[in-house]
């Protein structure tokens, strides 16, 4: 994997763990935001615990063993649904009365070191086997980087029509042609700089879909925030909750800068590339999807998210790899930008009718970005799996792809190159020992 | 003509022409945000809302949930799962108003959905 085990890691893993078990059980914060609007009903006793349980293990299970693993397995970083979907079900598994907390707690705790120690002691087995395709799982993210820079053009056309659309896609890649061929110089100085082709074409990508959306705002009724008028009690039972909520924010950035956790298989990829510049950008791109939503869901459910809006990955990826100084910068700006993010709920609720533009560029947003992830991550998928048998990887994916479709437990799209690529290099290690798949001398 | 409200969040577009090619001239379909959709069905203004998101419950349900109470709503595809016809149809027999699903699936839960809410609504006229 990507992170060292050591005593710091292990010990930020245990308190990821315990902190988030310990916000879902005392019914401070979850991470699925479908499952945040459900704890009103259980708070006000219309539903049991044992009810509110099941809810959330049958929401999250499937993701975090179809989405969660794979995916994390693959891009060497844990992908921070793992955990924070797994704690979610762990903290609805107990009472949130006496003892409780305690071992929700610890049970969180304990699942965080043991995802640790899992997933590189997966890693390990993987490395012995007498066909070694871990070289290969790379290969999977691989059309990410290159590829992500389309979705801006994506949101554009959904918002504002297949033109525009079309013009920004012809501008991004007009933007990354220019920068490559003349994007490093060497100053005066003898100093060189070289500009990340990729990264300016999605940063101009980004730029212009934000000023896409703020040219075209629709009108609203102005209903919005009358309707959200009458959730303050929420809002105000959110704050009461700031300080571990801004603690539990810290260690999410902790973790993230020590490359336990990634926001999003985007940004995880990059970031295990060691393109951090990148890789924020995109996580930015990310949270503007997700401010609204978990935003919303936040008010009209009084529970928060253990990593509030995903903002505050952004400056949490910027201070990986500095050293001791980067650790506590993260910690704290994590922290500050989750009490931030609180203390501005009611103003979200309030202003919600005067940025529909924006509301509306979060849910295109989110479409456009999962879209694009679908098709790389397959296309990755297809070529990882081909890298590890030329013979049947193509075969492989193009099938798993298809039946999943009609499957009636469908694993996410999203999930179909990763887990194909581990499942291809398990089974051709199966056919290896009965001969059917002899590794060639390199 | 049954009115449908397309709410949060993905896809919203799709969802819309999916269901204008499927039920020509037999649904009003709009697209909103989460919020103004499950508003309408509050208020009345619309008699159904659906959302997909990845999850099928969270930027697909989560607000509607939160405004309408589960006792309106459901999801009837997480990843992971699908529910099943007989599954639909129930929920539709017991008045739920807006339902989520996981993006991917819009085509394989829609249109069993609709032919379930629309034979409701005729046999109610």
């Amino acid at each position: 994997m990507a992170f060292e085990i050591n005593a710091l890691t292990i010990i930020v893993m245990a308190l990821l763990g315990g902190l988030s078990a310990y916000l879902a059980n005392q019914n401070i914060a979850v991470f699925h935001d479908g499952m945040r609007p459900i704890y009103p009903q259980y708070l006000s006793g219309v539903m049991d615990r044992k009810t509110l349980f099941a809810t959330s293990l049958a929401l999250s299970l499937g993701l975090v063993i179809g989405f969660g693993l794979p995916t994390s397995i693959a891009g060497r970083i844990i992908i921070i649904h793992t955990i924070l979907l797994a704690c979610d079900i762990i903290g609805a598994a107990f009472s949130d009365q006496g003892n409780g907390k305690w071992i929700a707690a610890a049970v969180g705790a304990a699942f965080g070191v043991f995802l640790l120690f899992g997933m590189q002691g997966i890693i390990n087995v993987f490395s012995v086997l007498p066909v070694n395709f871990l070289g290969n799982l790379g290969t999977v993210g691989s059309l990410i980087i290159t590829t992500f820079c389309v979705f801006p053009a994506l949101v554009v056309a959904y918002q504002s029509g297949l033109r525009n659309g079309i013009i920004v896609l012809a501008l991004t890649m007009l933007v990354k042609q220019v920068v490559t061929l003349f994007g490093s110089w060497t100053t005066a100085g003898g100093l060189k700089i070289a500009l990340n082709p990729d990264g300016m074409a999605l940063l101009f990508a980004i730029l212009a879909m934000v000023v896409s959306a703020m040219m075209h705002s629709k009108k609203t009724e102005g209903s919005m925030s009358a309707a959200f008028s009458v959730f303050e009690d929420n809002i105000v039972r959110i704050k009461k909750n700031i300080l571990i909520l801004a603690i539990t924010g810290g260690v999410v950035a902790l973790a993230t800068t020590l490359l336990l956790v990634a926001e999003g298989p985007a940004s995880l990829t990059l970031t295990a590339e060691g393109n951090y510049n990148e890789a924020a950008l995109v996580a930015l791109g990310r949270a503007l999807g997700f401010i609204p939503l978990v935003m919303t869901t936040a008010i009209v459910s009084g529970l928060y998210s253990p990593a509030g809006t995903k903002t505050l990955h952004v400056p949490a990826i910027l201070f990986i790899n500095m050293g001791i100084m980067g650790m506590a910068g993260s910690f704290v700006v994590g922290a500050l930008i989750m009490a931030a993010e609180i203390l501005l709920l009611g103003f979200i609720a309030k202003g919600l009718d005067k940025f529909p533009g924006m509301k509306d560029m979060g849910d295109n947003t989110r479409t456009a970005m999962s879209k694009i992830l679908d098709l790389a991550l397959l296309i990755g998928g297809a070529l990882a799996a081909n890298a590890i048998a030329p013979t049947i990887g193509y075969i492989w994916i193009f099938g798993l792809y298809f039946l999943n479709q009609v499957s009636k437990k469908p694993v996410p799209t999203m999930a179909i190159g990763p887990l194909g690529a581990i499942l291809l290099g398990i089974l051709v290690n199966i056919l290896h020992l009965i001969g059917l798949f002899p590794v060639n001398p390199a | 003509m049954v009115k449908v409200v397309v709410g949060g969040q993905m896809d919203k577009q799709m969802i819309a022409s999916f269901l204008e090619k499927r039920y020509p001239n037999q649904l009003s379909i709009e697209i909103k945000s989460d919020i103004e959709g499950a508003l309408a069905i509050k208020s009345g203004a619309a008699d159904y809302y659906v959302g997909a998101c990845a999850t099928g419950a969270g930027g697909a349900l989560g607000i509607a949930v939160g405004l309408l109470g589960p006792a309106y709503t459901a999801s009837l595809s997480i990843p992971g799962r699908i529910a099943s016809e007989e599954e639909i149809k129930k929920h539709v027999a017991d008045g739920k108003k807006a339902f989520g699903m996981v993006n991917n699936d819009i085509e394989k839960v829609l249109p069993i959905l609709f032919d379930a809410l629309l034979a409701k609504s005729q046999a109610c006229d």
